[in-house]
């Protein structure tokens, strides 16, 4: 390996001296194919970074119960991604921001008797249950609608993919095939919520599930805990949210009453009922139950995917934010729950643009930060304080957040903000932005003169409380300085 | 603006982020500001979308904007000690980032991780995952950071050679 490699590789890993990097600046400049291989150099760095990023990821996925997350960790993980935030922020300003607030049925699909919304409604008992963790860990994958029967057959050709969210069948039935080798059929009137390629969450109706295929045991939760499918076929049914009815058509499945394993498993021909907070019954049935459906053994795939146009999808977005329980009506609301932001008199500067950005982070970066189990952001604002100096600020979320909020905020020079009357649980600033400082309830961005070319300084705050409609967010801005400030922040919780 | 071209917008621009930042990585001498510098490249690119026209190459745009926003940023960080001068970033400007996408490279950098020893990719692995420094890896290892780097340079640089060949020829 010649020198001029080992330069490359120091000035990669930042660790070259300044006397080096003069030398290879001016080896760089007389050598194209150093150039080429500067690049080539750097693209290997690049693909090496994203291939521990997703065994990291897999890692995580596997073994997410023995790692706490660390609120530093999690902010570093959002400062990676933070251009793919800003990105969202102007698509979804476009799409959704405006004079004109979004109508909800702006990111559902709604066809005939169905309508699917791309984001997780909450789930009702999560901290009660206790497995709010675990719903939060599985992957977020897609599933594809592979039949339909009665109405739903009227305005819908299969096969169609969808990605997480809630799916609401009024009538007709569904046939959803998992990625992980499951097929769910819906029996309509039903809400379900796809979690992941190997879960679902039963709010209310009934469906059977065929998972005779490779892959995790197929899942199914419920308000009072989960069902799992040990191989192969059973029927579940979820009335009012807290009676429940499980028949088991082939093979082993297990009961969960929150996160405790039932002692009874159940086989074929056992039929198990608990309705409200009666004794459960299991007894053994003859004949399946009328209500139950027979799921297919195998996805159906005769209609060609080039006739699915008919449903005019705008749901490349997908959800993972867990224990939310929100309307889904606010603006750019693809998370699922929107952050309303007022910030009079700052307002007046036009520069305050409420977003979410949920839809694109899909796309630009499936495999990172966004789908860590750990964490997840749901909105973000640019705020402008120009005149008068101290300027307050409100995020009224649209659902309830149970979870401590995450406050991450890239701001100016000069600029702070004052987080008074908010129970701050943990905070952190950035590494490498040394000037930025947090007291009490101030969050300094700095004024350190020697650092004057750092555009833009990070910190994150943990909010505590109860965060909803009636109880917004309030902080004030405080410029310092003469010219406006812009303070970019976005919210998120952490996981258990 | 119609959603159809919104949305050919959204999938041209995000399909383009990997290779954007690889450009933006080369010019600002892989400063940890890059991710910085492709926010702002992405907002001008959306704000200016308008520009675009579908039937031309969205890369070659992006990489434009991107030019002239790491321009801009080295403008301003010119105090910096590892900023190129203003030939250079113009001469690595002019050479865009690889066709091979980075599925494909990546793609053979497993297959190239596989021909180290476990030892090796043990190593090379660790210095990308556990985000310590050198001189903390050198340290668990018993060895100096220099010797340690001097590795991690040799071991990246077969690496290399071996991606080069596994990934497929580009046109010129």
């Amino acid at each position: 390996m010649s020198t001029s490699h080992e330069l490359i590789w120091k000035l990669i890993d930042r660790t070259i001296t300044a006397q080096e990097f003069n030398e290879l600046q001016q080896l760089l400049l007389e050598n194209a194919e150093l150039r080429k291989t500067y690049q080539d150099c750097l693209e290997t760095d690049f693909a090496l970074q994203q291939l521990t990023d997703h065994t990291a990821m897999s890692d995580n996925a596997g073994s997410f119960s023995q790692k706490k997350s660390s609120f530093l960790r999690m902010s570093w993980l959002a400062a990676g991604l933070i251009a793919a935030c800003l990105l969202l922020f102007t698509i979804l300003r476009d799409h959704f921001g405006g004079e004109e607030p979004p109508k909800a049925n702006q990111v559902a699909l709604t066809s005939g008797p169905f309508t699917f919304t791309p984001w997780v409604s909450g789930l009702t008992a999560f901290r009660e249950i206790g497995l709010a963790g675990e719903i939060r860990n599985r992957a977020l994958q897609a599933v594809t609608i592979t039949a339909t029967g009665a109405e739903a057959a009227d305005c819908l050709a299969p096969p169609h993919p969808l990605p997480c969210g809630v799916l609401e069948l009024a009538a007709g039935w569904m046939e959803l095939s998992f990625e992980g080798s499951a097929i769910v059929r819906l029996n309509g009137p039903v809400t379900f919520e796809i979690l992941s390629n190997s879960s679902g969450y039963l709010y209310n109706g009934s469906l059977t599930v065929t998972d005779d295929g490779p892959g995790d045991h197929f899942t199914v939760f419920h308000d009072q805990g989960k069902v799992v499918d040990i191989g192969t076929a059973f029927a579940m049914r979820v009335e009012k949210g807290k009676d429940l009815n499980v028949y088991v058509q082939e093979g082993l499945v297990d009961l969960y009453d929150g996160v405790e394993l039932s002692l009874d498993r159940l086989k074929e021909g056992d039929y198990f009922s608990s309705r409200g907070k009666g004794l459960p019954a299991i007894t053994r049935l003859p004949a399946p139950p009328k209500w139950v459906g027979q799921a297919s053994r195998e996805p159906h795939n005769e209609v060609p995917a080039s006739q699915t146009t008919q449903v005019q999808s705008t749901l490349q977005t997908t959800t993972w934010l867990r224990g939310i329980k929100g309307s889904g009506q606010a603006a750019g609301n693809l998370a699922g729950i929107g952050a309303e932001v007022t910030s009079d008199p700052c307002h007046n500067s036009g520069e305050l643009i409420p977003m979410n950005w949920s839809q694109a982070l899909d796309q630009l970066s499936p495999a990172r930060v966004w789908y860590h189990p750990e964490s997840a952001s749901i909105g973000a604002i640019n705020a402008m304080n120009s005149d008068p100096r101290r300027c307050p600020v409100t995020v009224k979320l649209q659902g309830k957040v149970r979870d401590p909020i995450l406050l991450f905020g890239w701001g100016e020079k000069d600029l702070q903000v004052d987080l008074s009357g908010n129970t701050i649980r943990e905070k952190s600033t950035l590494v490498a932005h040394h000037s930025i400082t947090l007291q009490k309830n101030l969050l300094d961005f700095g004024d350190d003169p020697s650092r004057d070319n750092i555009p833009r300084q990070a910190a994150a705050v943990q909010l505590e409380g109860l965060f909803g409609p009636e109880n917004p967010i309030r902080f004030h801005l405080i410029n310092k300085g003469d010219i406006p400030k812009t303070l970019t922040f976005s919210l998120g919780i952490e996981g258990d | 603006m119609d959603q159809d071209y919104d949305s050919c917008f959204v999938t041209e621009i995000t399909d383009c982020q990997a290779k954007m930042r690889a450009y933006l990585a080369k010019l600002l001498a892989n400063s940890s500001s890059t991710d910085d510098v492709l926010q702002e490249s992405n907002k001008i690119l959306w704000l200016k979308r308008q520009n675009w026209d579908p039937e031309t190459p969205f890369l070659k745009w992006a990489y434009r904007i991107c030019y002239f926003q790491a321009k801009a940023y080295l403008r301003d960080m010119s105090r910096d000690r590892l900023v190129f001068r203003e030939e250079l970033i113009d001469l690595l400007a002019e050479d865009h980032p690889n066709d091979t996408s980075m599925n494909q490279r990546e793609g053979a950098l497993k297959v190239c991780l596989q021909k180290l020893s476990s030892k090796q990719r043990t190593l090379i692995l660790q210095h990308y995952e556990s985000g310590s420094s050198l001189q903390e890896i050198a340290d668990k290892l018993g060895i100096t950071s220099n010797s340690l780097s001097q590795r991690l340079c040799r071991l990246r640089h077969r690496l290399h050679l071996c991606i080069q060949q596994n990934i497929p020829s580009q046109s010129p």
